[in-house]
């Protein structure tokens, strides 16, 4: 049994809080979109935590950003090695492969967690986009709707306030469902809380097979 | 023989010669009738009468011992028969008629008996020429008048004795008696019977004569009474009696006892004697004082000084006088005693003057009024003495109206005093009214007060004041052809046509525009110009002169300006407000106000509308007029602004309340989907950001800018009023230009209606939203165009109904929720006028096409894309599903696992 140091405290605390802030956006802002169907509660009280839970969502992406720019992790961890594109493009092939068959006959995974590796090509791909694509603009189009008028230039370089609300609307949509398969999949560790344990204790505990 | 009988030939011949030579030539000296012995020689014998040409039979006999008894006894013949020639008579004379000789003989009784020498009666009767002398003295036997007396002593013997009265045919008595004495004393007692009563032949008297009745006796005795009182010796009143028939002489003068003007006016004196005494006055039953007094000589002095008292106060005589008479009232009494005038002065010769007879039928009036009573004059003395001014004013002082056919009335009175204070101070009433004398009085019909002081000013002023006089002036030339001088000038007071100099301009204006004056426009329509100077005074222009607002008017000049109509005119005055307020103006110009008179709307308002002509207000400073003056108008708007609590504010006067203007806008009113109505409100609620800002916020900041996303986005009216929501939805072009139906229709040559029908392609007056997007993608393909949203009211009116703040909207789920009470309106806005709406199904902005087409108007919740939240259902299925059916397929492939394992 090998323990690998996978997860530092300030990204354990940077993922739950953002964990917490996801759910309780998306949930609040089924609310304000549903008021006339859904009773959780209040249409201002669904705005008043949306609105909060925003804002500690753009501090919690700070953490997050300034961790991995200044450690200069994002670069190894995050970014995808678009400079050896095909490597990198069979590794995501195998690693699709193992979960959409190898999983099912018990072959290992191809990927093995280190610090400076943290990620299969497909987690890559995944989280670079979200972390650089969809949370930012998440967060743009949800502060532009926080306040149209203070942000209008904003709305307006996205085209309009109903573009705005689009994107924030498809990628509430994108989260929702992606929320799922991130919870499923932090289930796929050598047990079913292993990941979800390393989430909190920092440690991944690497089943080695002889 | 033979020479004998020649020789008596020839004698008789000659002595024949001898006869007709001498009578040739001693004819002169030779007559039949040297003497009035020789003509009664022949005159004397009874003889046949002669035949005149006419008929009548004349009787030449002379009665030799009367004629020399007569006074002309001595006289000869030829004396009186001038026209007989001894030398030639009696060869025969020519006579037309006895009377016609009787004159011609009578004309030589002048000879003798000059016509001055003769009593006027006689001069009355020669003039006449209806009698000769020898009608009343005879031809031949003249009687001294002592004479005559002595002839009636005849009559009297039977007719002094009082006796049974004669009854005539028709049933009357008639007395036959005649006192003797009183006959005597009368003025007739020297003429005795018979010239009155030339019917009675004296010598076949007493037999009985037919008489009808005493009225026609006296009619027929009447008639003799004019031969010695002829027609042209009598007064015209005397005529107008006889003419009449309704009175002979009789009547007033009695019969056998005719008396004499001395006695007459003995009798006066009679009554003057106690009237001529200063005494208390009676006193009537009224309690009015009746002065019985009576001046004497004055009373001498008038016409009625002749017939005396009775002749008016008649039922007064000695038999009953001084018995108190019962008088009700000192009017009752004249109005009884000049009823009496026209006795004398029958109404229809009172008539010949139309004035005259205008008067005497005014029941106001009555006779002494004018003509006094005890003083009067005679009125030809009268109006030859008195000055014309005073002729005229006899009558004119009275308050006369004069009734024209167009039922206006004319006031005849005229104020001399106003003429004395007038420009014609000195004149004379025919100076001007120069068809009228103390003779002469036409009569004009006017149809009406128009065509009066037309024609008067045409023939009576522009005689003096001809046309070149008034050319001096265009303007006053030019208002004296269709406006009457009198109508400015005055009839009687005429101003002075110069004023004096160094007068203001204001006053030099004024004398003309104070007076009613009219300019008509081209279309016929007539605009006063009489100016009120009070309002002037009164306004806020009351220090300006006239000339300040009209320019080019001045004490000097005067241009004349024509008008299509009053329209025109006003559409030009609003220059004169330029002059000064060139900000209110332009305002005013862009507004809505000024767009609709443009279109020709007649109510709408322009400057003078409500800031009137002259009296110019300031209105601002009055909030009751400037509201009552919007209201005016707009009632049904001020009706909504009644129920708000605006009007409450107003109404209690607190200060700062606000009215129509306050938020509209005094000039520059816009339709209410292009005012910015917004700001109006900030400007008095100018906290209302820090207000809302209280609670309108999004955590964790407290930002205005989010009070500015909700201000932009709906109208105060839409939480602060009560009515319908709308979310409201207009077209404009992509740089945000609101585009009007006009502009719309030019971009894309479709015309007005053809847009209606394409918005609204099924005709339901609601246009679904797929009627929307198809027009906006019709529209598109020719301009580039978007929807503008914002919440507002449904009826644009409830925007006045402004409520309390307690009660103002502050529930968000109000609007935020997605099944807000909102519904759907396109609002077009028309280049005048107001807006178009057209009901627009209000989840078009729920669409997905309104994403492109509305990109803009973002109502969290309200406006929220449908299509999204089945997205969201079917990511969260997919995500579930990917999840399950991973779990799945790893439960199935345990063994698989399993076996792998156990290989190993």
């Amino acid at each position: 049994m090998k323990r690998v140091y996978l997860h530092p405290i300030p990204v354990r605390i940077w993922h739950w809080i953002n964990a917490i802030c996801f759910i309780i956006l998306i949930i609040t802002g089924l609310q304000i979109r549903l008021g006339d169907k859904l009773g959780l509660m209040s249409f201002q009280t669904a705005v008043k935590i949306h609105s909060w839970l925003g804002f500690v969502l753009i501090a919690n992406y700070f953490i997050w950003f300034i961790y991995y720019f200044a450690t200069l992790k994002f670069f190894k961890i995050y970014l995808p090695p678009f400079w050896r594109p095909i490597e990198f493009t069979k590794k995501a092939l195998r690693q699709a492969k193992y979960y959409g068959y190898g999983i099912m006959v018990g072959d290992k995974n191809p990927h093995h967690p280190t610090p400076d590796n943290k990620f299969n090509p497909l987690q890559q791909v995944a989280y670079f986009l979200i972390m650089i694509v969809c949370i930012p603009l998440q967060l743009i189009t949800g502060l532009i709707l926080w306040d149209p008028v203070k942000f209008q230039f904003l709305g307006n370089l996205l085209g309009g306030i109903q573009i705005v609300s689009l994107i924030h609307v498809g990628l509430w949509i994108f989260f929702a469902a992606f929320i799922i398969v991130h919870f499923y999949l932090a289930t796929l560790g050598h047990t079913v809380l292993a990941h979800i344990i390393a989430m909190f204790t920092g440690y991944e505990e690497e089943h080695e097979e002889h | 023989m033979k020479l004998n009988n020649k020789l008596f030939y020839i004698f008789a011949g000659c002595l024949f010669l001898l006869i007709f030579v001498s009578f040739y030539l001693f004819s002169d000296n030779i007559t039949f009738a040297k003497s009035e012995n020789s003509c009664l020689r022949c005159h004397s014998v009874k003889r046949l009468p002669k035949v005149l040409s006419n008929g009548e039979k004349m009787d030449l006999y002379v009665d030799r011992e009367k004629f020399s008894n007569s006074v002309h006894g001595d006289f000869s013949c030829t004396d009186c028969h001038i026209d007989i020639d001894t030398s030639t008579h009696p060869r025969p004379i020519k006579i037309e008629s006895k009377l016609a000789y009787a004159k011609e003989v009578s004309q030589n009784c002048v000879n003798c008996h000059m016509e001055d020498s003769l009593s006027p009666i006689h001069q009355g009767i020669l003039k006449e020429g209806k009698l000769s002398c020898a009608e009343c003295h005879g031809s031949h036997y003249i009687t001294p008048v002592s004479q005559l007396k002595e002839k009636s002593e005849k009559c009297l013997r039977c007719h002094s004795v009082k006796r049974l009265p004669k009854v005539l045919s028709n049933g009357e008595k008639m007395d036959l008696y005649v006192d003797r004495e009183k006959f005597s004393n009368s003025v007739h007692g020297k003429l005795g019977c018979l010239f009155c009563h030339k019917d009675i032949d004296p010598l076949a008297h007493p037999k009985p004569v037919i008489i009808e009745s005493k009225r026609a006796y006296g009619n027929k005795i009447f008639k003799n009474c004019l031969n010695c009182h002829p027609l042209n010796s009598i007064s015209p009143i005397h005529k107008d009696f006889l003419k009449e028939d309704r009175m002979v002489c009789l009547g007033c003068h009695g019969n056998h006892y005719i008396k004499s003007k001395a006695q007459w006016s003995k009798e006066t004196n009679k009554c003057l004697r106690c009237h001529s005494v200063k005494r208390l006055p009676k006193v009537l039953s009224n309690g009015e004082k009746m002065d019985l007094y009576v001046d004497k000589e004055k009373f001498k002095k008038t016409v009625h000084t002749d017939v005396g008292c009775w002749a008016c106060h008649q039922g007064i005589n000695f038999s009953n006088h001084p018995r108190p008479l019962f008088i009700e009232s000192k009017r009752k009494f004249t109005e009884k005693v000049t009823s009496g005038c026209f006795r004398c002065h029958p109404k229809n010769v009172l008539s010949v003057h139309p004035g005259h007879a205008k008067i005497i039928n005014i029941s106001t009036f009555v006779c002494v009024d004018c003509h006094g009573y005890h003083k009067n004059q005679s009125v030809k003395a009268w109006k030859k003495k008195v000055s014309t001014n005073e002729y005229c004013m006899s009558c004119h002082k009275f308050n006369i109206v004069k009734k024209l056919p167009s039922k206006e009335k004319l006031s005849m009175k005229v104020d001399l005093s106003q003429i004395e204070h007038s420009v014609h101070a000195g004149f004379s009433c025919t100076d001007c009214h120069m068809d009228f004398s103390k003779d002469e009085h036409p009569v004009y019909k006017f149809k009406n007060r128009k065509e009066y002081t037309v024609n008067f000013s045409r023939n009576i002023c522009q005689t003096c004041h001809t046309d070149e006089e008034l050319k001096e002036n265009p303007v006053h030339y030019s208002i004296s052809k269709t406006a009457s001088c009198v109508e400015c000038h005055g009839a009687h007071n005429v101003k002075p046509a110069k004023l004096p100099a160094g007068v203001s301009e204001k006053e030099y204006c004024m004398s003309c525009h104070s007076g009613a004056l009219t300019k008509k426009m081209e279309n016929g329509e007539k605009l006063s110009l009489k100016v009120d100077e009070s309002q002037i005074l009164h306004s806020v222009h009351g220090k300006l002169k006239c000339s300040d607002c009209h320019k080019g008017y001045s004490t000097k000049s005067h241009p004349i300006r024509s008008f299509k109509s009053i329209s025109e005119y006003r559409s030009k005055a609003q220059e004169v407000c330029r002059n000064c307020h060139a900000k209110e103006v332009s305002e005013y110009n862009s507004s809505i106000h000024k767009a609709l008179v443009s279109k020709g709307y007649p109510e709408a308002p322009d400057c003078l509308s409500c800031h009137g002509y002259h009296g110019v207000s300031r209105i601002s400073t009055d909030d009751i007029a400037r509201y009552n003056l919007c209201s005016s108008c707009h009632s049904k708007e001020s009706d909504s602004f009644k129920e708000s609590i605006h009007y409450k504010a107003f109404e209690e006067g607190k200060e700062g309340a606000p009215v129509c203007s306050s938020c509209h806008g005094a000039h520059k009113v816009l339709p209410t989907s292009v005012a910015n109505l917004k700001d109006s409100c900030i400007s008095c609620h100018s906290e209302a950001k820090s207000y809302h800002n209280k609670w309108l916020y999004n955590p964790p900041f407290k930002l205005e800018s989010f009070v500015d996303v909700h201000f932009n986005g709906s109208s105060c009216s839409a939480c602060h009023a009560s009515g319908e929501k709308a979310v409201i939805l207009t077209l404009a072009t992509s740089e945000s230009k609101v585009l009007t139906l006009e502009e719309l229709s030019k971009l894309t040559n479709w015309d007005i209606e053809e847009i209606r029908a394409k918005l609204d392609v099924n005709g339901d007056n609601l246009v679904q939203k797929e009627e929307l997007w198809e027009f906006l993608g019709d529209l598109k393909g020719l301009v580039k165009v978007e929807l503008k949203g914002r919440l507002d009211m449904v009826n644009k009116n409830d925007a006045h109904k402004i409520i309390s703040k307690k009660k103002a909207i502050k529930d968000c789920a109000f609007c935020h929720d997605p099944k807000a009470q909102f519904v759907g309106r396109l609002e077009i806005n028309k280049e005048e006028g107001k807006a178009e709406r057209i009901s627009v199904e209000r989840s078009a902005v729920n669409s997905a096409y309104a994403i492109p087409n509305i990109k803009d108007f973002y109502v969290l919740g309200l406006t929220k894309i449908d299509v999204l939240d089945t997205l969201f259902v079917i990511a969260l299925i997919a995500g579930i599903g990917v999840v399950a059916g991973h779990i799945f397929l790893r439960i199935v492939t345990i063994p698989v696992r399993r076996k792998k394992k156990e290989g190993q």
